[in-house]
This record gives structure tokens, sequence and C-alpha cells, in this order.
């Protein structure tokens, strides 16, 4: 405060010391007229006794202290003033700062969203997540037991509390039923993390009832499911809501930021563990210690113990602990032992979807754009090159008059700086629309996530980071230059650069080539990996397709007759308009592969498939053909052994020779399905993932293998049209049998974008990154050309005028840019088939070194090149030669 | 631009404290009377007074404040304080301390 009192009284003082000089010096002037001097001399004269008033005033400025800061705003207000001078060179410099920072910025946050921010609770760095895994690693989860167990240990948790995994319920309010996910929590989940409602109340251990009786029906819906599907009702506290038929009454909503234990996923409805299932037929999971009801299970760790301290005491206890928790009438205790009790930070959340698809996709993202910054950099610090140059005679002036190095330096890096921030200040405005339209397009197809992308200090840190690079990289260059400017050599009139200033122009030049051409290569890559994606043959006709999730409607589960349940479904939905054919599956398209070890005792080898649980009419809705044997019929029932039906790949790698019908097959570990016999082979077909190279499955018939009323989860619905089209009449369809209703129903085509999601990201940034750093380098080139054309002006004129024609000229300056030209492309050729190796991974179908592209991309920049070259070329072979030879 | 040694910056210190000694004075003023008493020897750039001045004055031997000159010109006034009083006096004694000393010096043998 202090310092601004000071500031201001400066300029006040500022203005008295000179009224103070003036009048001295005028007081002298009227001595002198005095004595005789004419008023103009006396004037003149006194000035001389004076002395230099401006150097005094300097050493008083600065004897008072406040020097530095006044000057660094003069500075910059003087860097403004000359930098208005030349409107398009700052436009374009500023233009490609924000662009570069924008991108930058923006993936940043989306980072900063998904991997680097914690859960929005209290004190997330006090949180733990426990996880209980077999000998292989496969998670097993913590039961009943081993969750009362752990309580005890004060010692190192204050709390321990879990949640379920989602469960599909149907909602009923207000007379309308909608799809929704319930999450079942125990008594002090909210407590545990320290949620505070948004509205009403969360669930309390008041709420809760010892094991065998039901705890309060309450709920607590999510802010956004209570937005979407309740209109942000206030007054939904008290009313009441049915799940699977079961009334709850709504006593709180937690708030916005607020979203479930995953980054990104809402918890729509949560109620407490044992307050649903005894209602719909299932056992209080609380009075088995064997059950495990939570998915997650959380701790907070007991203050003033460290993470490491309590995973190493753990792990000291985990034997006990196994030991005290083996459930009764378990087969094989010892496996029970063997497992494995780990701890790790639940700052995160659990590592759900989302951070483990998008963490490397983020990092290598992250790099690319970084490039971007790197070249705008290499951009910015050539113009201002360009710009020191042109100022020469004025730098050099000031220079004459006295200033010292640091005043010349200072001088231009508060051009730098004026710059920088208005770079980084639009580039963080372009970043705060940018990341939420990117998450938006790259979303587009899976459920929508709900990312926190508000700035916090980690971006604001990122941006500044940005900023000091930005003006270390150019700003000292550009400053150092301008430094070392001799006064003597820079009044001369001739504009010939130092061979040094060339000389660092072109390495520039060559810097900026090199980077773009890496980037357009990448960008090639990634355009070409999607579209490979999307365009393979699927070996079914995915246009035509649409997957129906269905699943059981609430109430009590009667034993299902599945031959004539599903006949009917599927016929009834044939006499839809539009639909072909329908097919229920155990499991939808486009879900990702999950193969299982597949063994026979025919074959030599043991290798894995996919394995899916499907009706006889699958087949004919994919329009997969049989080629070997046939496939399901009504011959396929309970009084036959069990048969399979597989693929022409899996076929051909176990059996190579030979028929495969009559051959057993062991299809995974259910006892259902061993030993199954073969009975048709059929062709192949993309089902799970765009990204699968092996297309080894085996299909299983529902008639033989549905046991239980989850098992058949999924409709395949063949249509003629726009699959989306029949959704609604299929909904009906599947409604008015009773058994099922729809949960979610998705086109093939939605499904595959879905998958791509990482891909399309990639894709859309690298289209538009190259596409600037294409404009940087041909305004690069051009300025380079531009300059050495105003340089030899004169020359052109002459040759013209001896009769060289405009192409010769044109040839003369290619030749120039040629050189730069040549040396950046090879650098860039270079790094970019080093850096393939680490965007491999997400890259297909294409090599990372895909010489086509390679290629491709060089000559995009050379046509690039030649045209920014061209141009101030042409203008000038078309002056007149006197107007040239006249040009200094 | 270079900085005055401090004897050449206290006995410039001397000369304003000892000129504003009898009466306040204004910066043209007391240049005036030290190139007159000086002969004109002294204070060849007239400017150089104002960096004395303002330290000084920040130093609280000096006070200023803006009148009107008998030509209706505004001016600033200093004059000495209590504490610039104290000062004239330790500088007159440093002064002469000085002088003393380097006579000696010349004088040796």
């Amino acid at each position: 405060m202090n310092l601004l009192r000071r500031l201001f009284r400066r300029s006040r003082m500022n203005d008295e010391v000179r009224e103070e000089m003036e009048s001295h010096i005028a007081m002298r002037a009227e001595l002198n007229e005095h004595s005789g001097m004419s008023a103009k001399e006396a004037r003149v004269t006194a000035r001389r006794q004076f002395g230099n008033a401006v150097a005094i005033r300097e050493r008083i400025y600065e004897r008072n202290g406040f020097g530095l800061l006044t000057s660094i705003v003069r500075d910059l207000q003087h860097a403004v003033r000359s930098l208005m001078r030349s409107k398009t060179l700052v436009a374009v410099a500023v233009l490609s700062l924000i662009i570069a920072i924008g991108a930058n910025t923006a993936i940043f946050s989306l980072l900063n969203a998904i991997l680097l921010r914690p859960l929005p609770i209290q004190d997330p760095y006090r949180l733990v997540s426990l996880s209980q895994s077999d000998a292989t690693g496969r998670p097993t989860g913590l039961n009943e037991a081993m969750i009362r167990e752990l309580g005890r240990q004060t010692a190192w948790f204050s709390a321990i509390f879990g949640r379920s995994g989602d469960r599909p319920v149907a909602v009923e309010y207000n007379n309308l039923v909608t799809a929704g996910n319930v999450y079942a929590v125990s008594s002090n989940f909210y407590s545990g993390l320290g949620i505070d409602p948004f509205l009403g109340r969360v669930l309390t251990a008041d709420d809760d009832a010892p094991a065998g009786a039901t705890p309060s029906r309450v709920a607590v819906l999510g802010y956004q499911y209570w937005q979407q599907h309740f209109s942000g009702d206030r007054n939904i506290l008290g009313k009441t809501i049915r799940l699977d038929h079961v009334a709850f009454t709504i006593v709180g909503v937690t708030g916005k930021e607020y979203s479930g234990l995953e980054i990104g996923q809402t918890q729509q409805i949560t109620i407490l563990v044992g307050s649903l299932e005894q209602s719909v037929g299932e056992p209080d999971p609380r009075l088995n210690p064997a059950a495990t009801p939570f998915n997650d299970v959380v701790a907070r760790l007991a203050s003033g113990i460290s993470l490491q301290a309590v995973r190493a005491a753990l792990s000291a206890e985990a034997p006990r602990l196994l030991a005290a928790t083996i459930p009764p009438g378990s087969e094989n205790r010892d496996l029970y032992r063997q497992q494995r009790l780990s701890l790790d930070s639940g700052a995160m959340g659990s590592s759900g979807i989302l951070q483990m698809k998008f963490e490397r996709p983020l990092r290598i993202l992250m790099s690319v754009v970084a490039l971007l910054l790197l070249i705008a950099c290499v951009n910015l610090a050539n113009l201002m090159l360009a710009r020191a140059l042109s100022k020469r005679r004025e730098l050099g002036i000031l220079a004459a008059l006295g200033a010292g190095r640091a005043a010349l330096v200072r001088h231009t890096l508060a051009e730098t700086v004026v710059l920088a921030i208005l770079g980084v200040t639009g580039g963080f405005a372009l970043a705060h629309w940018l990341s939420p339209v990117l998450a938006q397009r790259a979303w587009v197809g899976v459920s929508p996530i709900d990312l926190n992308l508000s700035t916090d200090l980690r971006v604001l840190g990122f941006d500044a980071a940005l900023t000091i690079f930005t003006i270390s990289v150019v700003g000292i260059t550009a400053a150092v230059y301008a430094s070392r400017s001799d006064p003597a050599h820079a009044l001369q009139s001739v504009k010939m650069p130092d061979a040094r200033t060339a000389r660092w122009s072109r390495m520039l030049l060559i810097a900026q080539i090199a980077l773009s051409l890496v980037l357009i290569v990448m960008a090639g890559l990634f355009a070409q990996s999607l579209a490979k994606l999307r365009s393979r043959d699927f070996g079914f006709p995915v246009h035509e397709v649409l997957n129906v999730l269905v699943v059981p409607e609430p109430g009590p589960i009667t034993p299902v007759d599945w031959a004539s349940y599903s006949t009917q479904l599927e016929s009834n939905l044939t006499r839809v308009p539009g639909v072909r054919t329908a097919a229920l599956t155990g499991r939808t398209l486009m879900d990702g592969s999950f193969k299982v070890a597949v063994s026979s005792p025919q074959a030599s080898l043991t290798t894995a498939a996919d394995a899916t649980i499907v009706t006889a009419k699958f087949f004919r809705a994919l329009d997969l053909s049989t080629l070997e044997g046939r496939t399901f019929d009504d011959r396929d029932n309970h009084s036959v052994s069990n048969v399979a039906v597989i693929s022409e790949t899996l076929a051909h790698r176990l059996f190579p020779k030979g028929t495969s019908i009559g051959n057993l097959i062991n299809a995974g570990a259910e006892p259902t399905h061993q030993g199954l016999r073969i009975i048709g082979v059929v062709s192949d077909a993309l089902l799970h993932d765009t990204r699968q190279t092996d297309r080894s499955d085996v299909y299983l018939p529902a008639s033989q293998q549905a046991d239980s009323v989850w098992s058949m989860g999924c409709l395949i619905v063949r249509t003629s049209r726009d699959p989306s089209s029949v959704a609604a009449e299929v909904q009906k369809v599947v409604q008015s049998l009773d058994r099922q209703y729809v949960f979610v129903s998705q086109t093939t085509e939605e499904r595959i974008s879905r998958l791509l999601v990482v891909e399309r990201m990639f894709a859309l940034l690298g289209n538009s990154l190259s596409g600037v750093s294409l404009m940087l380098v041909a305004i690069g080139l051009f300025g380079l050309t531009a300059y050495n054309v105003s340089r030899r002006t004169s020359e052109i004129g002459v040759r013209v005028a001896l009769g060289a024609t405009r192409s010769t000229i044109l040839w003369l300056f290619l030749g120039q840019t040629s050189k730069v030209l040549a040396v950046g492309l090879t650098v860039g050729i270079f790094s970019a088939i080093l850096s393939g190796r680490f965007i491999s991974t997400v890259v297909f179908g294409i090599s990372p070194q895909d010489p086509v592209t390679i290629i491709g991309s060089t000559l995009v920049l050379i046509g690039v090149a030649i045209l920014a070259t061209y141009v101030p070329v042409r203008h000038a072979a078309l002056l007149n030669p006197t107007v040239t030879l006249r040009h200094e | 631009m270079r900085k005055h040694p401090d004897t050449l910056q206290g006995t410039l210190d001397l000369l304003i404290l000892k000129t504003l000694e009898s009466a306040p004075n204004h910066g043209f003023g007391i240049t005036l009377h030290i190139q007159n008493a000086s002969d004109g020897a002294l204070l060849v750039e007239e400017g150089s007074i104002y960096p004395a001045l303002q330290r000084l004055e920040r130093e609280g031997a000096i006070k200023g404040e803006w009148k009107v000159t008998e030509n209706g010109r505004r001016a600033r006034y200093y004059r000495l304080t209590t504490l610039g009083h104290k000062r004239l006096a330790d500088a007159q004694e440093s002064w002469a301390v000085l002088s003393r000393s380097v006579s000696k010096v010349l004088r040796y043998v």
C-alpha cells in the first residue's frame, strides 16, 4: 500500500520537481537578459548553465527508490505505443500465440479434470481405497467380515465405508417410469467423505438398522440427475419414488461439485445397503459374512498416521486378517488365505474407466500440443527479430544517446512481455470456451460425463508457466540481439543485416519447418487411423443394427421358459415395420473384447476367443454365413449335450487340417462351457471392438445356456432402414410382454463412436493444430522472402531492366528459401521418424513411420513454401524497373 | 552519471545548509549565493544542486514549501529544520577536521 501511495505521490512529485527546475531556469534566463542577452539567447544559455535536466531528474528518481516500478510501467507503455505502429505484425503474432496457448490450456484443463484434480470432498488426500484380489491379481472384493475386522483397527482408520456397483432399476415418479442407476452405501458413507447436502440432508447412521432389519427407505439424489429428471424441483424433499416397485422417500440432493466416487460419473440415486434387497426377494448382505456387497471400499486414515505406515501395517497383519475372515463353507480355505489386501490413495477416486482409458492418450496429446506452442514461439521470435532489425536505427540512436545495455534489453523485453500477456489472456479465454467443446465433441455417444472443467490454481499456474516460457524463449533472444547493436553500424543507411542476424533468422525458420512437419505427419497419422477404424470390414451390416439393453422387470423372479419367451419376443419384433430380424444375446455388440481361454482335446494348442450366448436368429440377423455344418435350431435343447458354433478364424487356428465339426472345445472356466461339441463354423465378424485384430468367437445357444434372468440382456435388432427410427416401437413391443423393459438403445454406429473417443479427439486436434502450424510456416516464409526481396529491390530492378523474366526472378529467390526448406524438411523427417515410437499406441492400421504420410506431408509443406515465396516475389518482379532502381 | 564521492556530496550538503542558515531560500537563490560567495568557482552545473536538495529534504534536514517570489513566480523555498541545524554543526566540524588533516599531509616533508 505504501508503494502504491508512493507511486501516486511520485507522479505528483514528478511534476513538482520539473516545475521547480523550470522555475530555476526561468529565473536564470531573467538574470541573463538583465546582463544584456537577447531573450532567446538568455533562455538557451540558461538551459546550458543548468546542465542536463533530464539526467538530473533521472538521478533524483533513482535515488528516490521507486525508479524500478515506474520505469517498468513506462517501458510497457512505450512498448504498447510502438507495437501499435505495426498492427498487422502484432495481430499475426498475438493470434498465433492465442491459438497455441489456448490449445495447450484446453488440453491441460482436461488432463487436470480427469487425472490431477482430487475428488471434491473433505480432505481427499486422507482417503484410501482398499481392495482384495486373488493370487492372479483378479479383484475379489472385501467381504462383510473383512470390513468389520478392518473397522476395528481404529489406529489405522477413523472410518471405513463402502459403495456398491451401479444397479439398474425402474424408477417410478409421478406415474412416469424411467431407467435409473442406484448405488447402495453404508450409513457412514457421507459422513466419512465429508459431503454436505445441497438440499435437504444426506444418509446418516440414524437411518440405519441392525443387520436383519430393514434400514429406512430413504434416498439421496445426485445434482445432475435431479436437474435432468426432476426438473430441479425444490419441493422434491419428502416425495416418494419407487425403485423396482419399492417406495423410497427422497430426503436430499447432493451438491453440484460432488458427482460420485468416480470422476465424471454421477451417482444418480443413493440408498442404504439392505434397504432394497429384502423387498425384491434378495437376502440382506449384511447377514452374510461372505457377502461382498461393495465394489468400492474406502477408508479415512486415522489422524497422525501416514498412508505408507498403514500400508506396511496392513501387509504385516494380512495373514491374520485373512485367516479370521475365511468365508464359511468355502471350498478352498488355502486359496482364500493367499489373497492379497492392498491400499491405495483414494484422493482421485476409484480408478474409473475414464482415467484408465485417457491417461496415456492425454499425455501424448499434451506433448503434441506443446509442439505447436514451440512453433508459435519460434514464429514470434523471428518476427521480433525482424522488428528489431527494422528498428535498429532507433535503437542505435538510443544507444548513442547513452542508453545503457540494460535499458536496451528492457526496451525489447517490454514488447515481448506485452505480446505474451496479450497471448496468454486471449489463450486463456479461448481455452475456457474450447475445453468443454472438446469434451462434448469427443464424448459423443458415451453416457454424458460431468467433468469439472473449472479453472483452478493448477491451470492458472500452468498458464503462468507458459507465459514465462514464451517470454524467456522469445524475449531474451530478441533482447540480447538488440543490446548488441553497434550504434555506428546502425546509423548507416544500408539495410543489410549483419551475418549473425540473418543466420539466426534462418535457423529459427528451419526449426519452425521441422516442427511443423512433425505435427503435420502426426495429424495425417491420426486422421488415417480414425478413418481406418471407422471403415473396417466389420463382417456384418453395421449401419442396420440397433442394440437394445434390456433389464428384467422388477418384482419377484419367476422361472422363465426361455424357448417360448425368446421366440415370442423375436417374432413380435419382426412384425414391427422396418425390422427384419431380432435376436436375444447375452452381451451387446461393441462392448469391448473379453477373451476366455479356449482349448480342445483335438487341438494341439490353446488360444483365446470371445464367448457369446445367442439365440438361433442371431446369425441371420447379422448375415453371418454358415461355412461348415449348421447353426442353432430346435435340436439344441437340454436333452442333448452342449453344442457350440465357432468363427472361421478360430476353426483354422484350432483345427488347421480337416473339419472342426464334431470336435470338442472348452471355452473359459464356466462348468457349462466345457466339452462343447462343435456343430458349425460361421464367417468372421468384428463384433466387440474396432481395434480388434483377432476375430475368434465362440457362440453358445441360449436354449442350452441361458440359466438366469440376467443372462439374456441384449437385443440385436436388424432393420431395413435407419435403426434409430424403430427404437420407440421396439421398446413398446418389449414392454408389452411384461418380462423385460428397455434400459437403453443405441445404434451400432453410436457404440463404435463411443469406443473411438480417443481417436476422434486426436484426429480433431491433429487437424486443427497442423492447419495452424502450416499457417505459421507460411507466414514465416512469406516474411523472410518479403524481407529478402525488399533488400534486393534495386537489384531486381537492374535484372528486369536487363531482360530477366518474372520466372527467373522467382527462381532466384526460391533458391534462397530452398536451402532453408531442405534443411528444415530433413530435420523434420528425422524427428517425425523418431517420435513415431511415442504415438504408436494411439495409431491404428498404419505404421507411425508410414512413408506415404511422411512424403505427403513434405509435399504439402513444399507447396505452402512455394506459395509463400511466390507472392512477394511476384509483386516485386512486376514493379517498374525505374521505381525499383530508385528504391533505397 | 558518475557517482559523487562522499566527500563531494558532503561538501555540497554543507554549502547548502550554510546558505540556508541565515534565511530560507529557493534552489536558484541558493545557487546564486554559492556562486557569488565563491566568486564563480563552485557550482558550474547549476542543476546539480537539486538531487542534493531532494535528498536533504528526504532526510529531514531541510523542509520545502511552495511560495511566490517577488516577481510573482512560483518557487519552492527551503528552510533549515532543527535536525538541519545539527547537521550543519556536524558538517562544519567534519570539514574543519578534513581541511586540517589535508593541510598536515601537504605540509609533510
